[in-house]
């Protein structure tokens, strides 16, 4: 499927604050070491080696692309990095000592770094100062890559950008300086999770079924503490094969109940609706309850309070 | 006149009991610590072993204010502070006893000190602030000492007691004098004070009457702002603030402390007590540094709000939750 538009429409371009000028590295040598040892730079900026040794010793980066001369101790020398790439770096007095610097067209991460599909995916980094656009693409499944949108970076190349996460896909973006190197964020196809709940003499039991069944993924049965005003987790297990998890709590625990999915180190990526553990009813999450005429009602949208 | 230090955790004085008394604590020193509230009978010399330590502090860690339906950042309400800890001998490893859980003691707020009236106390204090690296200091209210153990930096004067420096200690000699049972509250009276008592360096001593029977249920209730917020013990909001809990028959005390240069009132909803002339009250108010402790049988199960009723105070945070089980 290929639409465009309305992807390019989704994509979201976030102002951040900005300093129009490239960054700078200092790489030290304490030692007979270099620190940090290995780093990673956008095209563009300057790294200073400073010797902070008793002895004298070199920079030598790149078999010889750049080259520092003798450093006496107390001594600085700075190196503008402008094409991306690999660049080790050694001193030829001391040949032990040794580095990498990776030189990058631009960063780029992404949060969270587990998401529904569909949901917003937020794509953020630095491109060289004075980019004047990124194109944010991702893999289309066949070896290829699609654009997804466009961002304008701030003065300094700070960018952000949100697209709704797809399945599987894989990221970059792409300027004057060369594709970024790529991201995979972990996306999980959309859930619908049902819960039911059967009260018992002894025991009430709680029955989640995810649909489709959703591959390695775990259930959390979270109950709510009714004076503290927060969900707690309570048990958490794996689906079965059908999707379906089970629990079991006492039948005198008068709560509400609601059961979240996630990967199994991840953070929850959808919730059930909530039930009442009293008589299995369908209830509002208690944490959106709201004070009427605060907006919204008695169960209103997530205010913001300042104090 | 001070009775001499008869050993790190000895608080018998019948010779009777001294012996088992003595094997318990080489034994089991943390367990004879919480034994203590039942078992000091006669007067003692009681060792508390306390430190200020970093620590990063969640004033309101459920994210909300229920009463309100605002919801706040966890960067808007956590900030790095430093605090009193209780510790166990020769500060090993920090110590919460049971009843400071119980009472929503010794997490911001320092260890609820407990004594009887005619107790020696030896608060052994260390300064582990690596946070800022100030100096600290403890300084106790209600309480008999010298003015080498007042915890009060004046030049020309103090002793090394008045400014601790970090990494070094200093041991308080106190005496729970006549006239101090009750509520008192001790705070960092050094050179740091104002910043330190705004990030929490307080708590409280409890000390109980000769012969006076332990409340059932203690709970400590100590007013103060912090970082723009109105706090209990540390927490603001309904559910962050503690939840204190008892059940119907049982003897309850409230100790109620205020820091800070704001005056508050304590207030308990569905329930009432008297003054020491008598007279009913469910409100009373306290400015800095001032302290009460209030008693009652409990009768009305139920949910219940506790709170300032300075209401810009309640509305910032100031009020907490008392559950009463049948």
């Amino acid at each position: 499927m290929r639409r465009p538009a309305a992807l390019l429409a989704a994509l979201l371009v976030l102002a951040l604050p900005a300093a129009a000028q490239a960054d700078e590295l200092t790489v030290a040598m304490p030692g007979k070491f270099f620190e940090p040892a290995r780093s990673t730079i956008v095209a563009g900026d300057r790294v200073t080696f400073r010797n902070a040794d008793l002895v004298t010793h070199d920079v030598r980066v790149g078999g010889g692309v750049f080259d520092s001369g003798l450093m006496l101790r107390n001594t600085i020398w700075a190196q503008g990095f402008d094409a991306p790439g690999e660049y080790p770096f050694v001193c030829t007095l001391h040949r032990f000592m040794s580095g990498t610097l990776t030189v990058v067209a631009a960063t780029l991460d992404a949060t969270p770094a587990g998401v529904l599909a569909g949901r917003p995916l937020k794509l953020s980094g630095r491109a060289p100062a004075g980019t004047e656009q990124l194109t944010v693409e991702r893999s289309d499944g066949a070896g290829g890559w699609v654009g997804v949108g466009t961002v304008v970076p701030e003065a300094d190349g700070t960018y952000a950008a949100t697209t709704p996460a797809v399945e599987g896909a894989t990221y970059r973006v792409t300027g004057a300086a060369g594709p970024s190197p790529m991201v995979v964020p972990q996306v999980t196809a959309k859930v619908d999770l049902h819960l039911t709940l059967d009260r018992g003499r002894r025991h009430t039991t709680l029955a989640v079924h995810a649909m489709p069944a959703p591959a390695g993924m775990v259930a959390t049965l979270e109950l709510y503490a009714r004076w503290r005003y927060r969900w707690h987790p309570v048990q958490t297990i794996a689906l079965d094969r059908a999707g379906r998890a089970r629990f079991r709590i006492p039948a005198t625990r008068r709560t509400y109940a609601r059961v979240s999915l996630r990967q199994a180190r991840g953070p929850a990526l959808v919730h059930s609706h909530v039930l009442r553990t009293s008589d299995g009813r369908s209830a509002p999450d208690p944490d959106t309850i709201r004070p009427p005429g605060t907006g919204g009602g008695e169960h209103g949208g997530g205010g913001h309070g300042g104090h | 006149m001070r009775r001499d230090n008869v050993g790190p955790t000895c608080w018998g004085a019948r010779p009777r009991r001294r012996l088992a008394r003595g094997l318990a604590a080489a034994v089991l020193p943390v367990l004879a610590a919480a034994l203590a509230p039942v078992a000091d009978a006669g007067a003692a010399t009681r060792h508390v072993w306390v430190a200020a330590v970093p620590t990063t502090w969640n004033a309101v860690p459920n994210a909300r204010d229920a009463l309100h339906g605002a919801s706040y950042a966890a960067a808007e309400t956590t900030f790095p502070t430093v605090a009193y800890r209780r510790y166990t001998r020769g500060w090993r490893k920090p110590l919460r006893l049971p009843y400071e859980r119980r009472a929503g003691a010794g997490e911001l707020t320092g260890p609820l000190i407990r004594a009887r009236v005619g107790d020696e106390l030896r608060i052994h204090f260390k300064n582990l602030d690596t946070l800022r690296g100030q100096a600290h200091s403890m300084h106790f209210h209600g309480v008999e000492y010298e003015p080498s153990s007042d915890g009060v930096w004046l030049p020309l004067h103090s002793g090394k007691g008045g400014r601790v420096a970090p990494g070094q200690t200093f041991t308080y000699e106190l005496t729970a004098g006549a006239g101090s049972a009750g509520v008192w509250p001790y705070h960092d009276h050094s050179t740091s004070m104002e910043e330190s008592i705004a990030g929490g360096m307080y708590g409280a001593l409890s000390i109980a009457a000769r012969g006076e029977r332990r409340a059932d249920r203690e709970y400590l209730v100590a007013f103060a702002p912090w970082h723009g917020f109105q706090t209990i013990n540390g927490r603001a909001f309904v559910g962050n603030t503690p939840v204190f809990q008892s059940r119907v028959g049982d003897t309850v005390q409230w100790d109620v402390i205020a820091m800070g240069d704001e005056f508050h009132t304590f207030h308990v909803h569905g329930h009432k007590w008297r003054t020491d002339g008598g007279t009913p009250e469910d409100t009373r108010g306290l400015g800095p540094a001032e302290s009460f402790r209030v008693r009652w049988t409990e009768r009305a199960p139920g949910t219940w709000l506790y709170h300032c009723h300075v209401e810009t105070h309640m509305a910032q945070g100031m009020i907490g939750l008392y559950r009463v089980r049948r």
